[in-house]
């Protein structure tokens, strides 16, 4: 694995969360997860742009997929460790994925949801504080999400630092 | 690097990106006969500026230092961990920006250049629009992003007659007369285009294999960009440490002299160091020496089987170590690289065709064409008999290992160390 492989696999080690690429979903949480993660100014070294599903990145697809083959006897990972600054940083973000439902489906919609919020935060596509233009966006891209939802999604991603 | 292999190839980023332009002038123009409530004024002028500007955050060799931590095995791989009882130590750091980041920082900062658009507003909806990050109007998105992307047009058939070679002759007036965009704003070819647009991808591919992953080619952009990596963390020849020292570069007068000749000089001057892991690299592009070729793995495989290709791999992390030490060469010499996959239709995808079905992500990607009589268009991979209904399930993948070996008796050297590895993975 390459060193942005490692760190990925760390990052999700460090966040209790498995990486998996068997199921549209689990591929799905691996895109959001590592989207959110870079929002949080984590620099993970991966681009995303807005696709229907909102940010992907095909660079993350391929490190999942590489990551997720590696043979379990080599275990490549364990004799890698995160730096200091990276885990402490990964520290303070991690409450917020212990919120999220146990359910596969639920998770990925609304991971999709929150990494939906902060990519268009963050390119000044949309301001959070108003949930009709957030959801006139989501929904022009085949997003539906109940209001409440969504300004539950807003309200847990401020209480977590995200600066909204 | 391409001209170190293809003389003739010294065609400019300028001029592809005027050939965008001239694309997309072209199709604005007829997209906004045929729909001019989504194609007005303002949207034809963006679309216009973002396809003369979308390349101008391009990094000096363009990919080639972009991708710089893209590597497949680095030096300190080699050593197998378990072996040395040590822990690798990881940290999240600030990597250089891709080139499409890079180009809204520029346009943003370059005071000249944002005049001339008009404005930051206006600069950042250009950016957004090749930086794909325009969430609200897919449309716009598709159309400069599809497969059939002006791009991808313009660089296939400038790249194939600057080379010399044949294999990107696309036929693009007949692609560009035969666009169309549905009631609902899908953009695709007509069903009389579907020969072009199949040949259109078949060409990328033969380009793919013969001009962009040449294995001479390759092998030097190798050399360099494992060159300029080790440089980068050795912290040598005031090489950019990290993304902000880039875009510091790119936000001032620095940005004229953030060229080819950024990374020439640093070829230049590491041709004299006393590093065996670096010199070597330097000296092989200065004297036109190619790293050598030692074992190549590819073929078409299925995705996700490709197990030819990692049993190579696990091979190089694990012997190449002894050969080094055998045939006296130092370990960074070895260049072991992957250039990225090829697949007809969403090159590098991760989806496979009957996941298309349900789920739409990337989808956008791919080339439309409007069946007879039908007012809506379809992917090609949807289309029963065409070639790359056949073909979208397989990634063409390659993998090397090469010898950076400057020396001028590296001959001998070469032959052994080939005997050696043939054993290494297996091949079809």
């Amino acid at each position: 694995m390459n060193p942005q492989q490692l760190l990925l696999g760390l990052t999700f080690n460090e966040l209790g969360m498995p990486l998996s690429v068997e199921s549209f979903d689990e591929r799905l949480i691996a895109q959001k997860v590592t989207s959110i993660v870079q929002e949080a100014g984590i620099p993970l070294g991966y681009f995303f742009n807005w696709y229907v599903r909102g940010p992907y990145c095909s660079s993350v697809a391929e490190d999942v997929y590489a990551i997720t083959s590696q043979d379990e006897e080599e275990d490549e990972l364990s004799h890698y460790r995160l730096g200091d600054k990276t885990k402490s940083m990964l520290q303070k973000i991690k409450p917020l994925f212990k919120k999220l439902p146990c359910d596969v489906k639920a998770k990925a919609r609304t991971l999709e949801l929150w990494a939906s919020i902060l990519f268009l935060q963050r390119t000044k596509q949309v301001n959070v504080t108003k949930t009709p233009s957030l959801q006139k966006i989501l929904k022009a891209n085949g997003k539906h999400f109940q209001d409440d939802e969504v300004e539950e999604a807003i309200k847990k991603l401020r209480v977590n630092s995200f600066g909204l | 690097m391409g001209h170190l292999t293809y003389p003739s190839a010294t065609h400019t980023r300028f001029a592809h990106s005027l050939g965008v332009f001239k694309i997309m002038c072209r199709i604005t123009e007829y997209l906004e006969k045929e729909n001019s409530k989504l194609f007005h004024e303002e949207l034809r002028n963006d679309l216009r500026l973002a396809a003369l500007l979308h390349d101008i955050g391009h990094y000096p060799y363009s990919h080639l230092m972009e991708k710089v931590e893209r590597v497949t095995l680095t030096e300190d791989e080699l050593i197998p961990k378990k072996a040395s009882k040590e822990t690798g130590v990881i940290e999240a750091f600030e990597k250089y920006p891709n080139h499409e980041q890079l180009g809204e920082h520029i346009i943003l900062n370059q005071e000249d250049i944002l005049v001339a658009i008009g404005g930051e507003e206006r600069a950042m909806r250009v950016a957004s629009i090749f930086q794909r990050t325009e969430a609200a109007d897919q449309q716009v998105s598709k159309l400069i992003h599809s497969s059939l992307d002006m791009d991808r047009l313009d660089y296939l058939l400038r790249d194939s007659r600057s080379a010399g070679v044949p294999y990107g002759e696309i036929d693009l007036n007949y692609l560009l007369n035969n666009i169309r965009i549905s009631k609902k704003g899908e953009v695709g070819v007509t069903w009389k285009a579907l020969t072009a647009a199949e040949h259109f991808l078949l060409a990328r591919m033969s380009m793919y294999r013969a001009v962009y992953y040449h294995k001479t080619t390759f092998g030097f952009e190798e050399a360099c960009r494992q060159l300029l990596r080790r440089a980068r963390n050795g912290q040598k020849y005031d090489i950019a440490k990290d993304g902000n020292k880039i875009r510091e570069i790119c936000a001032t007068s620095e940005l004229l002299n953030f060229t080819d000749e950024y990374v020439d000089r640093i070829i230049r001057d590491a041709a004299n160091d006393d590093d065996p892991s670096i010199q070597p690299l330097a000296k092989c592009i200065t004297a036109r020496k190619p790293p050598k070729l030692i074992r190549e793995v590819s073929g078409m495989f299925e995705k996700g089987k490709s197990d030819e290709v990692k049993l190579f791999v696990q091979n190089c992390r694990f012997r190449l170590l002894d050969l080094a030490k055998k045939y006296k060469v130092n370990i960074g010499q070895f260049l072991l690289c992957a250039p990225p996959e090829i697949q007809f239709e969403e090159r590098g995808g991760t989806f496979k065709i009957d996941e298309f079905k349900n789920f739409r992500e990337e989808r956008e990607e791919l080339i439309k064409v409007f069946p007879k009589g039908s007012d809506e268009p379809k992917s090609l991979v949807d289309i029963p008999d065409t070639l790359i209904s056949y073909c979208s399930d397989f990634v063409f993948k390659i993998q090397r290992l090469y010898l950076a070996d400057p020396s001028p008796n590296c001959e001998k050297r070469v032959r052994q160390i080939r005997n050696e590895v043939q054993g290494w993975g297996f091949n079809k």
